[in-house]
């Protein structure tokens, strides 16, 4: 039996080592690191004496940043005799500490707590941790994370958050960095939008990865590049003298910097000079100047304004993105640029391999080098020489998916994917391999591609490229009309929709299958029994290249799932689940249409010869007046 | 107690930011909707930077005069029209409006930006010396300046072969602003002044670490020159060329390295083929900064 007064000394000691929870009105996060330094941020309303104590094993923080190696700032206002650059806007009584970690192991990682006193304020849960940069020129994977468009603050933009980190749990992924291209910090990127929309949001992810952000026209609002004060430039620390590798720029704006043998560019398209004699040209081509073939293998640009967008905008009527297009573009691929990101347009765009398309319309004829899928298991990978070699192709990712309304406007003819769904761009270089990944709000991959600069190659321009867009002219592979296995008022076994599946106890009929509204040819007796239809038959396939010009035409009330070859690719109104499990049937009335799906993203799930599809069709409740599902399959010729 | 108007511009913009997440044209479908029942500066100034976003000039100057029609005592109105009479090209016009903006002006930075656009305006009508004074009035207004203010500043002092105070004021520019572009830029004034001696090694240690080396081996061929070392400065050339040639997109050049091209044939005496390099870069409309170095090369 415990006495009275060891119980008192375990729960002093007890409050001795559990961490206070911290009053923190902007929790810790990582910014500008390098080979041997790193920056963390953090905002209390209340007065504290700062430290940060870390080292390499989480037991033992047996170093410590204090004193003058963190900066305090406040707002011009309240900062009295501090000489530090005032905030342009925060709550009042708010200091900002930036904390410089410096003497640091390259490639090491550290982890790290924050000190009022010798109080702890950072849980010890392993979670405070950052990676330096390797050296330069060191052999390393990078794998990192991008996003646009996302600062709302809304469900969409947590789900987009949380469908990254349940990805990288599920395949034990850690992210080395984070790229944010800008429309952080919605409506007009002022602190509290950026509080709200962006550093609570990300919190978990931004106490142990670095965001490096490229600025939005949302924070070009209350933001400005010229001059680098407003709220966005309150938020971060970005390299201005060329710490973290490149040439200085000597704006926050836009700059530079090294992780192992990959460069990144980071560009300012909204409020400075984009034209080709302007400083920031300028710079940009003192920096690839200086980029190091000995050490560089990869060389990434992103910045807000898209090149090459139908979505919400359009790259071929808007000036900045038109600027960044014919002034821009000509100085990155001259120097060997591998993949651009951007956002502004909301909406996720894929080109394919492509160099030199500067004009206005974009055109994509001659300027495609490559017009397959990329994904290794589909057309294969793009393929360019070892190295930076100018003008073999450049990769253009919009990925202004993060979180705000959607829109699309077209599809531009150098675009491979043209996705609507909200989500993120995802990553992974290995040695001579680029692949990437959209990842939607879901966790779902819905486009993988691969660059591949493992061998020399001479690149060939492509006088008739692949088209995007929605079918002018094509043949049906499966008609209107066409008759389809099928299973109604039952239930499937589990495997049903995989090649090879017997259906000889299925019946047999011809579409469309239904109710109700007199556009079926098999009438089913659905009304207040079951909800659930199953179809399923074959198609074949003349040429694999063909897989990239199929689309599914399909009249449906109320919702469907597409399998194709056993995997799930379309899911339309059906919220969660499949089959019976099937839940949150929207509403969609038929109306006697048909509407198109692109399925050139699910290409690689295809293959010459026979092939399967799939689907479900779902119907909102037992008592509606009907139900329509009428599939066929097109094979775009124009 | 009653709002104050900037409280109310301030609401006024932050809503109209929120719902501008459409394109431009969709701004201005729901602007020109709007100002049927509220003509109103802010939803004008909105119209005009959305016109402008679609580079129709016309209708965002025409804006921004209605604008200022209404709301004649707001600098950033004579400052935005200001911007676009510069994009148009119309120097005269421009210069008024920074002016208006200037009386109107009440804090440093605004004065600042007043006295930037009335340099550039000044440059464009060829007035190096009032763009200079202009330029040396944003200083005393901002001392810190900002890039593109040096790179103003040094272009007049070029022109008005102000060598000495060029090379100062470039190095005092790169000093507090670490910048790449105003340490190329204060290399090419030291060799204009003919500082060879200075130049040249700053140059040897920027060749010894770049992949792309022709337009500091233009920088050294210029000061080997300088320096009578012709051979030495041709072998340079030479090499220059060589890198330009197949880098240069000929549909669509890069206008600093044509003209980079253009000035390594001039140096080499090729006078034909750096007037072929000058009559493209007038065809893709180079600025006068970078024509005008070509131009005093070739007389």
């Amino acid at each position: 039996m415990f006495s009275r007064s060891l119980t008192l000394a375990l729960h002093a000691l007890l409050l001795l080592l559990t961490p206070v929870e911290a009053d923190f009105s902007r929790a810790p996060y990582l910014q500008l690191a390098t080979e041997n330094s790193i920056h963390i941020a953090w905002r209390c309303q209340a007065p504290m004496a700062p430290s940060i104590r870390f080292g390499t094993s989480r037991q033992h923080l047996d170093q410590t940043c204090s004193g003058n190696q963190i900066i305090v700032r406040k707002t011009l206002k309240e900062r009295n005799t501090l000489t530090t650059d005032p905030l342009h806007s925060a709550p009042d009584n708010t200091s900002q500490f930036e904390a410089h970690l410096t003497g640091l192991t390259p490639d090491t990682p550290y982890f790290y707590a924050i000190y009022d006193g010798h109080t702890r304020l950072t849980p010890d849960d392993g979670t405070y941790r950052f990676r330096t940069h390797p050296v330069h020129g060191s052999k390393r994977d990078i794998y990192f994370w991008a996003v646009g468009d996302s600062g709302r603050g809304n469900q969409m933009q947590k789900d987009v958050h949380q469908a990254m980190v349940n990805y990288n749990l599920k395949h034990k992924l850690t992210l080395d960095m984070y790229l944010h291209v800008g429309d952080m910090a919605y409506g007009s990127g002022k602190d509290p939008e950026f509080q709200n929309n962006f550093f609570n949001i990300y919190e978990p992810t931004l106490r142990h990865t670095v965001c490096w952000p490229a600025m939005g026209n949302h924070e070009g609002y209350t933001s400005k590049g010229k001059t680098g004060i407003g709220p966005y430039y309150d938020a971060y620390i970005t390299p201005t003298q060329g710490e973290a590798g490149g040439v200085p720029s000597g704006k926050e704006s836009y700059y530079s910097y090294n992780y192992g043998r990959t460069h990144f560019i980071v560009l300012n398209s909204h409020d400075l000079d984009r034209s080709p004699s302007a400083a920031m040209a300028q710079w940009l081509r003192e920096d690839l100047a200086k980029t190091s073939l000995e050490k560089t293998d990869w060389l990434i640009a992103f910045w807000h304004h898209p090149p090459y967008t139908k979505g919400s905008h359009d790259s071929d009527k808007e000036k900045q993105l038109i600027e960044m297009r014919q002034h821009i573009m000509p100085i990155l691929e001259s120097s060997g640029v591998d993949l651009v990101l951007t956002g502004h347009s909301h909406i996720y765009e894929r080109s394919m391999l492509m160099d030199g398309a500067y004009d206005t319309p974009t055109t994509a004829e001659n300027h495609i080098l490559d017009d397959g899928d990329g994904h290794p298991k589909g057309d294969g990978a793009y393929q360019k020489s070892p190295g930076l070699t100018p003008n073999q192709g450049t990769i253009q990712i919009v990925t202004g998916h993060g979180g705000t309304g959607l829109r699309r406007g077209g599809y531009s003819p150098v675009m491979k994917r043209s996705i609507l769904q909200h989500g993120s761009t995802l990553v992974h270089i290995s040695g001579q391999t680029l692949n990437a990944s959209m990842l939607n709000f879901k966790g779902e991959v819905v486009d993988t591609f691969q660059i591949d600069k493992s061998q020399p190659v001479t690149p060939k321009r492509i006088a008739q490229p692949w088209k995007p867009g929605k079918p002018t002219q094509g043949t049906f592979l499966i008609p209107k009309n066409a008759r389809w296995h099928y299973l109604a008022g039952d239930i499937p076994p589990a495997h049903w929709t995989a090649p090879g599946f017997d259906v000889s106890s299925w019946k047999f009929g011809q579409a469309g299958f239904g109710y109700g509204d007199a556009d079926d040819t098999t009438v089913l007796d659905m009304r207040n029994k079951y909800t659930s239809v199953y179809i399923l038959r074959s198609f074949t396939l003349a040429q694999p290249s063909d897989a990239n010009n199929l689309w599914l035409s399909i009249s449906y009330d109320d919702a469907f799932i597409l399998y194709l070859n056993g995997k799930q690719v379309i899911r339309n109104g059906v919220r969660k689940g499949e089959g019976k499990n099937a839940t949150g049937i929207a509403q969609h009335d038929a109306h006697n249409k048909f509407e198109l799906f692109d399925l050139s993203p699910y290409a690689h799930l295809l293959k010459k010869g026979k092939n399967t599809i799939a689907i479900e069709g779902h119907n909102h409740s037992l008592t509606s007046s009907d139900f329509t599902l009428h599939p066929a399959l097109l094979l775009k010729t124009r | 107690m009653p709002i104050r108007p900037s409280i109310i511009l301030a609401l006024h913009l932050t809503a109209l930011a929120v719902t501008a997440h459409e394109s431009p044209e969709h701004n201005v479908q729901h602007l020109s909707k709007h100002i049927q029942t509220h003509r109103t500066p802010d939803n004008l100034l909105q119209r005009a930077i959305a016109y402008r976003a679609l580079n129709q000039l016309e209708n965002a100057r025409a804006d921004l005069r209605s604008a200022i029609t209404i709301a004649p005592e707001r600098p950033h109105l004579h400052l935005e029209l200001c911007r676009v009479q510069l994009a148009l090209a119309q120097p005269t016009q421009a210069l008024l409006s920074a002016n208006h903006a200037l009386q109107q002006s009440h804090t440093p930075s605004q004065r600042a930006s007043a006295h930037i656009l009335r340099a550039e305006a000044y440059q464009l009508n060829g007035q190096h010396q009032p763009s200079l004074q202009a330029v040396q009035l944003a200083f005393q207004e901002v001392p810190r300046g900002e890039i593109e203010w040096f790179l103003l500043r040094s272009e007049n002092q070029r022109q008005l072969a102000l060598h000495t105070q060029r090379i100062a004021d470039l190095k005092s520019g790169h000093r507090r602003h670490h910048s790449a572009v105003l340490k190329a830029h204060w290399v090419d004034a030291l060799i204009d002044a003919s500082d060879y001696k200075t130049a040249l090694p700053l140059i040897d240690s920027e060749l010894s670490d770049r992949r792309w080396k022709s337009s500091w081996l233009i920088k050294r061929a210029r000061t080997l020159q300088g320096l009578q070392r012709n051979t030495d400065a041709a072998s340079a050339l030479h090499a220059a060329l060589a890198e330009i040639r197949p880098r240069l997109n000929s549909a669509r050049p890069d206008p600093l390295l044509l003209a980079d091209q253009g000035i390594a044939h001039a140096l080499l005496g090729n006078l034909a083929g750096a007037r072929c390099c000058l009559e493209s870069l007038h065809h893709h409309r180079a600025p006068h900064w970078i024509t005008s170095r070509l131009e005093e090369i070739i007389r």
